[in-house]
C-alpha cells in the first residue's frame, strides 16, 4: 500500500502488509499513523502521516483542516484500491476498515478533491499501480495487465490502454504514461465533445470504474501533476516514538471543579428545601 | 414587623441576599447565556470541559430559578441527556466500526455476516473501550447542549420571553402566551373539581366519575375563554390597524421572499457542493428581506408595554458570561486546538485546556450576577411583598 503526500510537496510513501484483517490496520502495520475526526471517530481517516516524511507529521495540519467533523470533498484523503492485476485504480467502495486486503493488491491513499462517484478531481491518483508494485512481489497472474473489466462500447481512443511496459521501473514511468494517454484525450474532447461529455455522465453513475480511463476530468493542477509524475517512491519507516497515555492530573483538577460545583447546586437545593 | 416575619418565613439566607432587591432577570438574557453555552459545548468533545459545563448549568438552576412549574423541568432534560448517552453507547455496540491494533475489547456479541455490497456496516462483534468511549462523549456533548436549553426554559419565563417578538408576530405571541397558560389552568382546575367531590358525599367510580370532573371542568375552560376574550377585547386586541391591501401584500411577498432565501442559503451552506453564491449571500439576502417585511408589518401594530422587563446591568453580566464561553471556544486561540477533541485511540487521558475551562467556569458567575429569584411566600401568588416597598407581579402574567 501506498500514501501520496504530493499535496504537500512529499514522495509516495510505500509500504506493505502481510494478511492484514483491514485496510486500516494494513495502513497502520506498514508503519503509517492516522487520525480520525471527531464527528466520526478513527475509523474515518482524516489525517496520515509517516516517519519517512517530515518526521512523521500527521496531514492535513490540524491549521488546514481541524478534523472535528467529516472533511469535504474537496479536500480528504480518498480510497484506492488496484486488485492483483490490475493496472488501474478504482474508488474504493468501502471504507477502510470493511476493506480486506488480499495478496498482491495494492491500496492507495490520495490527498485531494473527488466528485461523489469518486470519479474526477485532484484526489484521483495521476499515476498507474504498476508504479508501485514490488517486482519481486508480483502474483503469478500478473503476466499481462488486463484491460477494463467493465464490458463497454470501447470506441473511444482512452480505453486502448497500452500496457506500461514494466512493472517496477523508474518513477518516469508515471510521467510518460499520463501524458500518453492525456494526449489523445485533448483531441478527442475538440473532436467528440459531446459523446466525451456523456461518457463522463455514464462513468458519474457506476462509481466503481477504474480511475485511469477518466484523463477526461477537469484540468489536472499543473503543480500536482508535476509533482506526481516524478514523485519519488520512497520505503515506509515504522513510527519511533510511542504515544504516552498522559498524566491523569488534568482528569482529577477537571472532576474535582466539576464536583465542587455539583456539591454547591446540591447544597443550594437542599437549603431551597428546608426553608420552604 | 412584616419584613421580619418574611425573611424568616420566605427568604433563604445566602439565595436571597438582604441587599438585592429580587426580580425575574430579562428572559433574553438567560437566552444569550444558554446558547452561548451551546456553541461552547459544540466546539469540543472534551469530556472534561462537557462534565464541568453540565455542572455550571446545574450550579446556576439550583441558584437562581423560581418555584414556577416551567422551572422545575430541569432533572427533566438531565434525563434526556442520561437516555441519549445510552442510546448512542448501544448504537456503537450493536454497529460496530471494526476494531483496530490495540484496543482494548470489553465483551463480544454475536456477529452477523453482512454481504459484500453491505460492507459499510457491521452488526454486532467485539466491543471495544475505545469505541465506547468516544460514543460517551459525543452522547455527552448532544446531552449537554440539550441541558442548555432546559437551563434557559427553567430560568427564563417563557411568556415573558415571547414579549420580545416583533411587532409582526405580536398576535402569534399571544396566542403562544395562552395556549401555555391553558395546561396549568386545566390541571387546577381539576385538581379544585376532585376537592370538591371528596368534600361531598357519594364516590362515584370509573366512567361516572370521569362524566362528573370532565363536565364542570369543560364548563371551567368555557367560561374562562369568554372572559379572556371579553377582556381581549376591551383593551383593543384584533383590530386591524391602518394598514391598507397593498401593505399587507407587500409584508407578505417581504417575508415570502425572505424565508426562501434563508432556506436556500442554509441549504447551500449545509451542502457544501452547491455553489458558493447560494449560500452566505442568500442567507444575507434573505435575512434583510425578512426583517423588512417584519418592520412593515409591525408598523400597524402599536403596543404598549406593562412594566417592561428592565435592562440593566446583572442582564448584561449574565450575557456576557455566556457570550465569553462561546467566543473562547469558537475562535480557538491561545490554547491547543487538539485539547477539544482528544483522541481515544490509543488510550489516553484528556488534557485540561486552562482557558477553554476557565471560560466555561465563567458561566457560572450567572448564579451570583443574576438578582435573586421572586420567591412565592405561603403557596399564594400576588402577595404583596415588603422588600424595599415593591409589589410583587403575579408570576403567571404575561
Amino acid at each position: 500500500m501506498a500514501v501520496d503526500f504530493a499535496h504537500w510537496g512529499g514522495p509516495i510513501v510505500r509500504g506493505c502488509g502481510i494478511d492484514q484483517p483491514s485496510g486500516y490496520a494494513l495502513l497502520h502495520a506498514a508503519g503509517f499513523t492516522t487520525a480520525g475526526d471527531a464527528h466520526d471517530g478513527a475509523a474515518f481517516i482524516c489525517r496520515v502521516g509517516n516517519q519517512a516524511f517530515h518526521d512523521g507529521i500527521v496531514y492535513p495540519t490540524s491549521s488546514e483542516d481541524p478534523c472535528t467533523v467529516t472533511p469535504s470533498t474537496s479536500a480528504y484523503w480518498s480510497y484506492w484500491l488496484a486488485p492483483a492485476g490490475q493496472n488501474s485504480w478504482t474508488y474504493s467502495p468501502v471504507g477502510p476498515m470493511g476493506d480486506v486486503p488480499k495478496p498482491g493488491e495494492v491500496e492507495l491513499w490520495t490527498f485531494g478533491a473527488t466528485d461523489i462517484g469518486g470519479t474526477g478531481g485532484s484526489g484521483v491518483p495521476r499515476f498507474p499501480p504498476s508504479t508501485l508494485r514490488a517486482a519481486n512481489a508480483a502474483p503469478p497472474t500478473h503476466t499481462t495487465p488486463t484491460r477494463s473489466t467493465t464490458p463497454t462500447r470501447s470506441t473511444t481512443p482512452t480505453r486502448s490502454t497500452n500496457p506500461i511496459p514494466s512493472a517496477t521501473t523508474r518513477a518516469t514511468t508515471t510521467t510518460t504514461a499520463t501524458r500518453a494517454v492525456s494526449a489523445p484525450v485533448r483531441r478527442m474532447r475538440t473532436a467528440h465533445r459531446s459523446a466525451a461529455e456523456r461518457r463522463v455522465a455514464s462513468e458519474r453513475r457506476q462509481p466503481r470504474r477504474p480511475a485511469r480511463k477518466r484523463p477526461a476530468a477537469p484540468a489536472p493542477d499543473r503543480r500536482r501533476h508535476g509533482a506526481a509524475g516524478s514523485a519519488p517512491v520512497v520505503a515506509a519507516q515504522p513510527t519511533s516514538e510511542r504515544t504516552s497515555s498522559g498524566s491523569a492530573g488534568p482528569l482529577v483538577i477537571g472532576l474535582c471543579l466539576a464536583l465542587a460545583l455539583a456539591a454547591g447546586a446540591v447544597w443550594t437545593m437542599w437549603r431551597r428545601r428546608r426553608y420552604e | 414587623m412584616r419584613h421580619a416575619t418574611l425573611s424568616v418565613r420566605g427568604r433563604v439566607p445566602g439565595i436571597h441576599d438582604s441587599r438585592r432587591v429580587p426580580r425575574a432577570l430579562h428572559p433574553v438574557a438567560w437566552w444569550i447565556w444558554a446558547l452561548g453555552l451551546v456553541i461552547a459545548v459544540n466546539r469540543t468533545t472534551n469530556p472534561l470541559l462537557l462534565i464541568l459545563a453540565l455542572s455550571v448549568l446545574g450550579f446556576v438552576v439550583a441558584n437562581r430559578r423560581t418555584d414556577a412549574p416551567w422551572a422545575r423541568a430541569f432533572k427533566y432534560y438531565l434525563m434526556v441527556a442520561l437516555f441519549i448517552i445510552a442510546a448512542r453507547i448501544v448504537f456503537q455496540s450493536v454497529f460496530t466500526a471494526g476494531l483496530e491494533s490495540g484496543d482494548h475489547v470489553l465483551f463480544e456479541l454475536p456477529h452477523i455476516r453482512t454481504p459484500r455490497w453491505y460492507a459499510g456496516v457491521q452488526i454486532g462483534g467485539p466491543v471495544s473501550l475505545e469505541a465506547t468511549l468516544s460514543a460517551t462523549v459525543d452522547g455527552l456533548r448532544l446531552g449537554t447542549m440539550i441541558c442548555c436549553i432546559g437551563a434557559a426554559n427553567a430560568l427564563a419565563n417563557p411568556k415573558r420571553a415571547l414579549r420580545v417578538l416583533p411587532g409582526a408576530l405580536y398576535e402569534l405571541g399571544m396566542a403562544v402566551v395562552v395556549s401555555i397558560s391553558l395546561a396549568p389552568q386545566l390541571i387546577e382546575s381539576v385538581q379544585r373539581v376532585a376537592r370538591a367531590r371528596r368534600l361531598r358525599a357519594g364516590q362515584r367510580r370509573g366512567f361516572r366519575a370521569l362524566r362528573s370532573i370532565a363536565i364542570p371542568v369543560l364548563a371551567d375552560a368555557l367560561e374562562r375563554s369568554v372572559l379572556l376574550a371579553a377582556a381581549m377585547d376591551s383593551r383593543g386586541y384584533g383590530r386591524t390597524g391602518p394598514a391598507t391591501r397593498a401593505t399587507r401584500r407587500l409584508t407578505a411577498t417581504l417575508l415570502l421572499a425572505g424565508m426562501v432565501g434563508v432556506c436556500a442559503g442554509c441549504y447551500g451552506l449545509l451542502n457544501g457542493s452547491g455553489p458558493r453564491l447560494l449560500a452566505t449571500p442568500a442567507i444575507l439576502a434573505g435575512a434583510v428581506l425578512c426583517s423588512a417585511g417584519l418592520a412593515l408589518g409591525g408598523r400597524r401594530v402599536r403596543r404598549t408595554h406593562y412594566r417592561p422587563d428592565p435592562w440593566r446591568a446583572p442582564e448584561w453580566i449574565v450575557a456576557g458570561c455566556g457570550l465569553i464561553s462561546a467566543v473562547t471556544l469558537y475562535f480557538t486561540s491561545g490554547y491547543n486546538a487538539a485539547d477539544l477533541n482528544p483522541s481515544f485511540s490509543p488510550l489516553r487521558f484528556p488534557a485540561l485546556p486552562a482557558l477553554p475551562a476557565v471560560a466555561i467556569l465563567i458561566a457560572a458567575a450567572a448564579a451570583f450576577a443574576a438578582p435573586p429569584p421572586r420567591r412565592r411566600v405561603s403557596g399564594s401568588v400576588g402577595v404583596p411583598d415588603a422588600a424595599g416597598g415593591r409589589i410583587a407581579r403575579p408570576e403567571v402574567s404575561a
